[in-house]
């Protein structure tokens, strides 16, 4: 089955942790491009919805803090079209990314599996460096995604159509 | 009489980190502060010292919502500096991709930030519920016009392709009649957006308003024109600090801005549809008097329906240009740096963006200053929300605070051009 698998990093890179999910993003681009659809949005969670747009399946990486100690990593699946909220509140950007998932839900545009990758932040401050606890974590979250990959292309037959959109 | 406090931690739905500060005494309006308190950021400060090509990627990191804007002001200010003109084709296709900013800045404001205000719901995802075919048409006419500036800018976010003297690369004939089809359907979107608009309730509120905004001989202002007023200024935008002068106030960190004669004034599509609306095209003109706005338009709170008309106002020209587009043979004119001050003033989504640089014989950046639209309407916020208060003291409290910070994202604020709540306090007694 061919389908689109897309990997979505989220955060603002000039706000300490925040920017982790797009340290994930470049992290894999030069082992997933061409497999995957990749996207940068900064802060901009209002472009969730556009770039779910016509996939199947998406990964976001995005930065929380929850009240656990820095770098914790926290993982939320979602299958089939159950509203993807739980523990996705709250944000730094202008639209949380359960903001986003739960309006993608209403319209009917919510892809069948979704997988985020939250990792407990502790600096968000404009200018703050990345926490290393946090930066440690980046690295494990490439790892699992790469597997995660690994196992959704057993299912799939050949890369994602629009794997060359990538921004 | 009554004491009373209201306090809203931080008000969603505008962008950047700000407060409001009301204080009512003997139902009278003692004190309003529109209080910003985000940290400078320094853009101005750190671009000294760089090469003057770098001004337009650099500045476009300002915002994230109208990176074009920033690249446009600063291309123009250099071009200025060196006594280039751009103009034919690439001239042509600085509007388009400005077209492009606009849908996608105009359409996220419009549907996900503005109407939920008038429809009384807490936000986009609870008017979803209700009316999912009009904010599927939003996203779509959101997504058209993201797809434009991706075209044109590189990506669509923090684009790349924009030079001073033109572009890195210009798109080919079919890149862009591929995009014809979806603006086709964006302008039937922005019509349906027009008249969903028109019928909201409006509270009834207007001012006498100095509204300044660009005004072309011939188009809609995107990038050029002189800068005039509903009061009678008229002057060249490399006269703008002859007439607009920035203050400190103790309760903001982004200066106050008011035109050195007269005081506030007002920027943004309301302005510019009141100045320009006989530079409109033909539908956008009948559907905005059929939508009961025929200028001048003095209620704030219709701007709403003012960003809508000028999203079909950019659908339009953008497939106007397309048309007519005959891929240049550059990408760019020829230029030499040479010392000199240059200024370039643009109409961003939310109204006038004006830089200027001085650059040496290397064409290094020696001083640089950059005026937001935002900065420009602060003090206009501030005295809508003194003038409109005390009518309403004797509704219920909480659509007082309600009503209050729509009279704010009236004016679709962007605090600091990149971040994220504005804070709401009355201090009421």
């Amino acid at each position: 089955m061919a389908f689109q698998v897309a990997l979505i990093g989220v955060g603002n890179e000039e706000r300490g942790d925040d920017g982790v999910g797009l340290l994930v993003l470049r992290t894999l681009r030069a082992s997933l491009e061409g497999r995957l659809r990749l996207l940068e949005l900064g802060g901009r969670v209002d472009r969730l919805l556009e770039a779910l747009d016509g996939c199947e399946v998406a990964i976001i990486v995005d930065a929380v803090q929850s009240g656990a100690p820095a770098g914790v990593i926290h993982r939320f699946e979602y299958v089939n079209g159950s509203l993807p909220t739980n523990g996705l509140r709250g944000s730094t950007h202008t639209m949380s990314v359960g903001d986003a998932l739960e309006l993608a839900w209403i319209l009917k545009k919510l892809p069948s599996h979704i997988l985020v990758y939250g990792i407990e932040g502790r600096a968000f401050d404009l200018g703050d460096p990345m926490t290393p606890e946090v930066r440690s974590a980046a690295q494990e979250v490439c790892q699992r995604i790469l597997e995660d990959v690994g196992r959704l292309e057993d299912r799939t037959i050949g890369p994602c159509p629009s794997a060359r959109q990538a921004l | 009489m009554r004491n009373r406090t209201v306090k809203v931690d931080y008000l969603a739905r505008v962008e950047g980190e700000g407060g409001i500060l009301v204080k009512i005494k003997e139902k009278s309006i003692t004190d309003v502060q529109f209080n910003i308190f985000e940290p400078p950021r320094f853009f101005e400060a750190f671009l000294r010292g760089r090469h003057y090509t770098e001004a337009p990627d650099i500045t476009a990191r300002i915002c994230g919502i109208c990176p074009i804007a920033y690249q446009m002001s600063a291309i123009h200010a250099m071009e200025h500096a060196f006594g280039v003109t751009v103009d034919g084709q690439l001239r042509a296709l600085r509007r388009l991709v400005y077209c492009g900013e606009w849908i996608e800045s105009h359409a996220l404001h419009v549907s996900m930030l503005h109407a939920p205000d008038f429809l009384g719901y807490q936000d986009v995802i609870q008017m979803a519920k209700d009316h999912p075919e009009t904010v599927k048409q939003a996203l779509q006419l959101k997504k058209t016009g993201n797809e434009l500036v991706a075209l044109l800018g590189g990506r669509e976010i923090h684009p790349i392709n924009l030079r001073v003297g033109g572009f890195h690369r210009v798109p080919t004939h079919r890149e862009l009649k591929l995009l014809a089809d979806r603006l086709n359907r964006a302008r039937e979107a922005a019509l349906n957006m027009v008249r969903w608009t028109a019928t909201f309730p409006f509270p009834d509120f207007e001012r006498d308003y100095e509204f300044v905004g660009l005004r072309h001989e011939a188009e809609y202002p995107f990038n050029e024109g002189r800068l005039v007023s509903s009061k009678g200024l008229n002057i060249a935008v490399s006269e703008y600090e002859n007439h607009f002068v920035e203050e400190h106030v103790e309760h903001s960190n982004a200066l106050h801005c008011v035109l050195r004669e007269r005081g506030p004034y007002f920027v943004g599509p309301l302005a510019r549809y009141n100045l320009n609306f006989d530079r409109l095209t033909p539908t956008a003109q009948e559907v905005a008097r059929a939508a009961g706005i025929a200028p001048p338009c003095n209620n704030p709170f219709k701007s709403i329906i003012v960003r809508s008309v000028e999203m079909v106002y950019a659908c339009e020209e953008a497939l106007r240009i397309i048309n007519e587009y005959e891929p240049p043979a550059r990408s760019m004119v020829e230029l030499n740096p040479r010392s000199g001050v240059g200024c370039g003033c643009t109409e961003a989504p939310r109204g006038i963006l004006y830089h200027r640089y001085r650059v040496n014989e290397k064409g290094i950046i020696t001083d640089a200053r950059i005026v937001a639209p935002t900065s420009q309407n602060q003090k206009t916020m501030e005295l809508d929300l003194r003038h409109f208060v005390p009518d309403r003291l004797d509704i219920p409290h909480e659509r007082l605070t309600w009503q209050c910070e729509q009279v704010i994202r009236n004016y679709d604020p962007c605090i600091s051009c990149a971040t994220h709540f504005l804070r709401l306090d009355f201090d009421g007694t």
